[in-house]
């Protein structure tokens, strides 16, 4: 337990000081996010652009527009491109943390830019391999839970109590709802771990890795278990934290911003400040993924570190990633550089 | 010997007095209908079979001015006996069946009909699918009676199907006998059981007797009249009688909860609920009581002396109407007791199925020709109730609302990817993906309203804070994708396929509201209650509705209604363009027909109108002040649904003028042009929302200008969203 507290501190400061990293993943989900939701903005820019009523819907929201607007607007169909799009970033999303990865166990406590997206080049085919057996554990609890749910299902027909097994039967789907988001914990926990152990390793089979992510979240299930819900505190305060302050923006009014502070008047629309709000909690979710990658990663380092099986020799062979190799340009300028020098000094 | 004599006589004298009594009592109580037919029923439940062994005595009175050689009887229990009768050809759904894999199937065999006093029939009776036809000795003249005994039998389908079944160990027991058709000067009315289709009877009688296991709690229509049981067989037998209605239900439950009646407006209100609900037990007593009231002075006050309140298990059947008895039921799950009382439903439901009372019950229309007339009022009314039950909606604010608004979609989806259609993969990694088929209420009873929810609730269902506009709103949901089908009056089984649900409840209710618009709201009271003094215990016509609304709303209004409810046109007005700039010199070549005339070009426009300038005096003083700015303005108005109605166009100018037009409708599109000294903000069609059936809001209004500042708002929200939609990826990463 004092690991995953532990791991909770390291995590923090590790975020704060790779808050570069932080911000690209910040970038990189603000301009997808744009892309994704273009045909839903053109919508709303071409439905919405001319229509009377905007202002007041805006003050009071009115269902039947938005019922309208889903009617007429061509995006409102587009939900399978939206599942498509989800699904891309999904994959994207993982090659990218095989960046934030071999930042955070990179011995030279690396933060820059470069070293990140090394780490994402050098383990991205990895990942993806590694993506497949991912799939096929979520297929396997997905098929799990759909036979526990027709058992029970099948066995409160059976019995015929329909009135009085209500309660039972919500119960017992209630208890099998936490059993198996414990379970999907674990598969998300192993997927994790895997990366790390991967990544740390320099490893290449990832099948192997794969069950070594599930052997280690098993060995150490209440640590991992606790750094996970710990992981989740943060993210809740971020979502307090838009709750409370979107409650006090009024989209209609105007903001002074800084006032007294700045020499100039700075105003502007509680539609700016809302959107501003927006993206200050996204980054700040950013934030929180990466920090939980950060806690995991601190949390495989203590315990493979204390045992026999990640040498103190292994640090000493620092993977190919984490050595900053020079681009061609810039070699050939140091070369060229190196050969003037020595032209200078005569020899 | 004297002993004995007093044990004949004294029991003798009391069944006397009883009968005597009754009739006594009968007499007082004048008949609320003409009572065309009279039914003695006596049915004993065998529970290992699921089947009911009947005795039919019916006696019809020929009420017509001609005479008729047959009796024509529904077998409704026939439409779920094989895959060929008419209910399953036409029923999308095919045969049903239960988690054993085994057909859920019900009948009816009719084992002997003869007449009234045991002699035979002229032939046999003749029976097709769902109709059975007795041929009578002689034919049964104007005024005439005759009766008729039927031995017969029913098997209960093992869900329920069709409104009656038997699950568990509740018995939902609806269109269970040969039920009589109607008679009228034309000939029968009977028609087949199809899927969609309710049912239509004569007013009449019913003494009915039930045995069945002591187990069982029973409540049926009209009252009880005698319990006994035996307790050395364990069976019990109880008797139900009523008058003036045109059908009888019953409805057993070995557990249900049967509370000590209610009392509201010397009507017995009478909950039957499933031990699941029972923390809803007062927010459906209530909901009744305010029906009782709120009835007795829009309509007139509710006949019967009891109304039976009866729970179905979990969503196996949503809501159906019996006189004197109603079904409902709630899908969702109640272990979390808070979540459960927090809920509206089943409200809604309780007061459609008692609004049937009315419409239905007490007007007796055929539901199967004039589906609209029950379900219309039905629907149009439980919407008023519900407001002046309820209240209007709160004001809530955009940002929270719209937030919830947007995530409901998702959870009452139960956050699945948007995967659909035919292609079995993709249904595949649908049904994987779905939370709500992952937590196991796909599959479980509990789907909320019909379909699967992520905690089995709709969210507006839990966020209902008064009465909510989605109550309407879901009636448009679903009447939109079918708007130009089927008219409102067509016959049930006559809708374009999968609109029976949306026109002949939701256009229907929606058309009523429309012209409530146009009319007023006390016009419309008063041509509802008249119908209903008129009509009460009748068999009211599509025809004689469609009269007394255009009679009732007015000859300026008769061309809506005809519109409204005849045609299979939408209403969908829109102003398409709005443009105002200031007026420039003439640049360019041009001819006047005489120097000084102002010129005029006309575009290829139907009707140009100009609108009036702004006040005269303003204009003068502002004049005085400086040189006026004159603005030239355009506004198109077009009419994209069938319907031709005329309808009201607002300009809104700069300073808060506005000014009126009359759009005709006739043409597929207006222009109408103007000059004023204050600029044109924009333009609105409709302006009062009368038109309750229109397709599209957002196209009834048009300003000049772009609306920068919203328009970026919500792309703001909009891609905020999206960002949290994608980070629920990454969060499985």
């Amino acid at each position: 337990m004092t690991v995953a507290f532990r791991a909770f501190f390291t995590a923090t400061f590790a975020t704060i000081k790779r808050w570069k990293i932080v911000f690209f993943l910040f970038v990189f989900n603000l301009i997808f996010g744009l892309l994704v939701s273009l045909p839903l903005i053109s919508d709303i820019h071409g439905l919405g652009g001319h229509f009377g009523g905007l202002d007041d819907f805006i003050r009071s929201f009115d269902p039947e527009i938005y019922l309208d607007f889903t009617n007429h607007a061509q995006s409102a169909h587009g939900g399978a491109a939206f599942g498509i799009w989800g699904l891309v970033y999904f994959c994207l999303f993982n090659v990218l943390t095989a960046g934030s990865i071999g930042i955070l166990v990179d011995p030279r406590e690396s933060t820059t830019l470069k070293t990140f997206f090394k780490a994402c080049g050098q383990y991205c085919f990895r990942f993806c391999r590694l993506l497949v057996y991912y799939a096929i554990a979520l297929a396997l609890i997905a098929w799990i839970n759909g036979l526990l749910n027709s058992f029970i299902c099948w066995y409160f027909e059976s019995s015929q109590k329909f009135g009085a097994g209500s309660e039972m039967l919500g119960w017992t789907l209630f208890g099998k709802n936490v059993f198996m988001l414990i379970v999907l914990g674990f598969g998300l926990l192993s997927f994790n771990y895997a990366k790390t152990a991967a990544v740390i390793e320099d490893g290449h089979f990832m099948g192997y890795y794969f069950l070594r992510g599930i052997g280690f979240t098993f060995s150490h299930a209440l640590t991992t278990g606790l750094f996970l819900i710990l992981s989740l505190v943060p993210l809740g305060l971020v979502v307090l934290l838009y709750v409370a302050v979107r409650k006090t923006i009024n989209v209609h009014g105007s903001y002074m911003i800084l006032e007294g502070i700045l020499p100039w008047k700075w105003v502007v629309s509680g539609a700016a400040v809302y959107i501003a709000l927006a993206q200050v909690v996204q980054f700040l979710v950013q934030a929180c993924l990466f920090f939980r990658m950060a806690g995991q990663v601190s949390i495989f380092k203590r315990y493979m570190g204390q045992s026999a099986y990640l040498d103190p020799d292994l640090h000493k062979n620092i993977p190919e990633a984490y050595f900053v190799v020079d681009s061609p340009g810039t070699a050939s300028a140091k070369a060229k550089k190196k050969v003037g020098d020595d032209k200078r000094e005569g020899k | 010997m004297v002993n004995n004599r007093i044990c004949r006589i004294v029991p003798l004298c009391i069944v006397f007095l009883a009968l005597a009594g009754a009739a006594s009592r009968a007499q007082e109580a004048e008949p609320l209908s003409e009572r065309v037919v009279d039914y003695q029923i006596a049915a004993r439940f065998l529970a290992e079979e699921r089947m009911l062994d009947c005795t039919e005595l019916v006696s019809f009175r020929n009420t017509t001015g001609s005479p008729t050689s047959e009796l024509v009887f529904h077998l409704y229990m026939n439409g779920f006996a094989n895959s060929e009768s008419i209910y399953q050809k036409n029923s999308s759904w095919g045969i049903d069946f239960n988690t054993r894999g085994e057909p859920v199937l019900g009948y009816m065999d009719i084992e002997w009909v003869v007449m009234g006093d045991g002699a035979a029939l002229p032939s046999p009776a003749v029976i097709d699918d769902t109709l059975m036809r007795v041929p009578l000795q002689k034919p049964l003249a104007p005024g005439e009676q005759v009766e008729v005994k039927i031995d017969f039998s029913v098997k209960l389908p093992l869900r329920i199907l069709g409104r009656s079944g038997f699950i568990g160990e509740h018995l939902w027991v609806g269109q269970w006998y040969p039920k009589l058709g109607v008679l009228d000067d034309e000939g029968w009315i009977a028609a087949p059981f199809y899927p969609r289709s309710e049912f239509f009877g004569p007013f009449g009688t019913f003494d009915v007797e039930i045995t069945l296991p002591a187990a069982f709690k029973v409540e049926a229509t009209g009252k009880l009249l005698d319990a006994s049981v035996d307790d050395e067989s364990g069976i019990q037998t109880v008797r139900f009688c009523a008058e003036d209605v045109h059908d009888f239900a019953w409805v057993a439950d070995t557990q249900a909860d049967v509370p000590p009646p209610a009392i509201a407006d010397n009507v017995e209100i009478v909950r039957f609920s499933q031990p699941y609900a029972e923390q809803k037990v007062e927010q459906i007593t209530n909901a009744v009581r305010g029906c009782l009231a709120l009835y007795a002075d829009w309509y007139m006050p509710y006949p019967y002396e009891r109304i039976v309140v009866a729970g179905a298990p979990h969503g196996v059947s949503a809501g159906m109407e019996y006189p004197g008895l109603i079904n409902i039921s709630f899908g969702y799950p109640t272990h979390i007791d808070w979540l459960a009382k927090k809920v509206r439903p089943p409200v809604g439901v309780t007061v459609h199925e008692f609004t049937h009372q009315y419409f239905y019950g007490i007007l007796a229309s055929n539901e199967v020709a004039d589906p609209w007339i029950d379900e219309g009022l039905t629907t149009y009314t439980t919407t008023k109730v519900m407001e002046e039950l309820y209240g209007p909606g709160v004001n809530i604010t955009f940002l929270s609302r719209m937030e919830k608004t947007i995530l409901l979609d998702r959870f009452n989806r139960g956050f699945g990817l948007p995967f659909k259609g035919g292609n079995k993969c993709m249904a595949q990694v649908h049904r994987f993906a779905n939370l709500a088929n992952f937590i196991g209420y796909d599959e479980s009873p509990f789907h909320g309203s019909g379909r699967p929810t992520l905690l089995g609730y709709r969210i507006e269902d839990i966020d209902a804070h008064g009465f909510d506009t989605h109550f309407g709103l879901w009636r448009k949901e679903e009447y939109v994708p079918f708007a130009y089908t089927s008219p409102v009056t067509s016959a049930a089984h006559e809708f374009y396929p999968g609109a029976y649900h949306p026109i002949a409840y939701s256009k229907a209710a929606l058309s009523l509201e429309t012209l409530e618009n146009h009319i007023g709201r006390d016009a419309m009271k008063k041509i509802l209650k008249s119908f209903v003094e008129r009509f009460k215990f009748k068999h009211p016509r599509g025809t004689d509705l469609l009269e007394a609304l255009a009679a009732g709303a007015g000859p300026e209004h008769a061309d809506l209604v005809t519109q409204l409810f005849t045609g299979t046109g939408a209403v969908d007005y829109a102003v398409t363009r709005a443009t105002c700039r200031a007026k420039t010199d003439l640049v360019g070549f041009a001819t006047q027909k005489e120097p000084g005339d102002e010129i005029v070009y006309h575009g290829p426009v139907v009707v140009v109108e100009s609108v009036a300038e702004s006040d005269e005096e303003a204009a003068v003083e502002a004049a005085a002040e400086k040189p006026a700015k004159e603005y030239e303005w355009s506004v198109i108005v077009a009419n994209h649904g069938g319907v031709t109605l005329p309808v009201d166009v607002e300009f809104c100018f700069e300073g808060g003028r506005t000014s009126r037009r009359v759009f005709d409708g006739k043409t597929s599109f207006v222009r109408f042009e103007g000059r004023s000294t204050d600029r044109l903000l924009g333009a609105i069609v409709d302006p009062e929302h009368k038109m309750a059936l229109d397709l599209n809001l957002i196209n009834n209004s048009r300003t000049v200008a772009f609306q920068k500042q919203g328009t970026t708002f919500l792309s703001g929200v909009a891609h905020f969203w999206t960002q949290n939609f994608l980070n629920g990826f990454a969060f499985f990463n």
